[in-house]
């Protein structure tokens, strides 16, 4: 079981609070396909591709970030168990979608990359990246656990 | 995954507009990779003292963005550039190459968090490749 501090707890929510999941997540998701083009190759039939432009306007891309982003919401509500509320999740990423689990780490760090370009030094601070650090891990983790 | 002409130029313009914070940016990434990353502690046991603001993470924060800086000018030839300090991390201080990794991850965040108007989806595509073929670079007299 994961043990989470009350300041963890707080910096994760805090954040969370502050994020729309509307925004964050067509953000995270375009700039994993633009930083890491490989990832590409789950979203075959999202369209045009073709440039970072072509991908922070397309539709299906922004759709599909919400989606993402609002899946990372059940994790914050249910810290203390999130590999039990994930366990769907990830049985769907390995035996439907067939997702390398090393892109959850990619796709984690383009959040983190967007959560710091939002809140800036004073809110970002070290032990905030911490936890959300740490909280990504857990997460990532529990996305990995059904891959067999 | 080598750099373009368009890459180049990126990181170029990217840096002309960070360098001026060098030492703040420099001190910051360290404290968080040593405090995200502890593991990563155990290469400066020989510290006094690793809080944030002290004298070794901000001298030592210095030398790094000093390294990346020279990176920056021998952008076209990173291995021959860097060869002096691949040796030194190699076999004098033998740090584990995986946190390269970690440390272009924390730059990142840190110039995330200071230049987040810059760092639009190409300047992260570039930059992040530059930092990935640094640790190429640094890790090529490993073995």
């Amino acid at each position: 079981m994961v043990e989470w501090t009350d300041a963890e707890r707080s910096a994760i929510t805090g954040l969370w609070g502050k994020i729309s999941v509307d925004e964050m997540g067509p953000q995270a998701l375009a700039r994993l396909l633009i930083v890491f083009p490989w990832t590409q190759r789950y979203f075959a039939s999202f369209g045009n591709l073709s440039s970072p432009a072509a991908i922070m306007g397309n539709p299906k891309v922004a759709a599909h970030g919400k989606v993402v982003m609002g899946g990372l919401d059940r994790a914050v509500k249910n810290l203390d168990n999130v590999k039990a509320t994930y366990a769907q999740l990830s049985k769907l990423h390995s035996e439907k979608l067939h997702v390398d689990p090393d892109n959850f780490v990619l796709l984690a760090d383009c959040i983190t990359v967007c959560a710091a370009m939002k809140f800036g030094p004073s809110a970002f601070t070290p032990d905030v990246q911490e936890a959300w650090q740490k909280f990504l891990c857990v997460v990532v983790a529990a996305l990995r656990r059904q891959y067999h | 995954m080598s750099l373009s002409d368009k890459d180049k130029s990126l990181v170029k313009a990217f840096w002309a507009k960070v360098a001026p914070k060098a030492e703040i940016i420099g001190h910051d990434a360290l404290y968080r990779m040593l405090s995200v990353y502890p593991q990563t502690k155990t290469y400066f046991s020989h510290w006094p003292d690793m809080s944030s603001g002290s004298a070794p993470v901000k001298n030592h924060g210095k030398k790094i963005m000093g390294g990346l800086a020279e990176a920056v000018a021998k952008i076209d030839d990173l291995v021959g550039g860097l060869l002096t300090l691949s040796e030194l991390h190699a076999f004098q201080m033998r740090v584990d190459p995986a946190n390269y990794k970690i440390l272009a991850h924390c730059i990142l965040v840190v110039l995330a968090v200071y230049f987040p108007d810059d760092l639009t989806p190409e300047v992260h595509l570039a930059f992040e490749k530059f930092l990935a073929n640094v640790a190429l670079a640094m890790s090529d007299k490993y073995r």
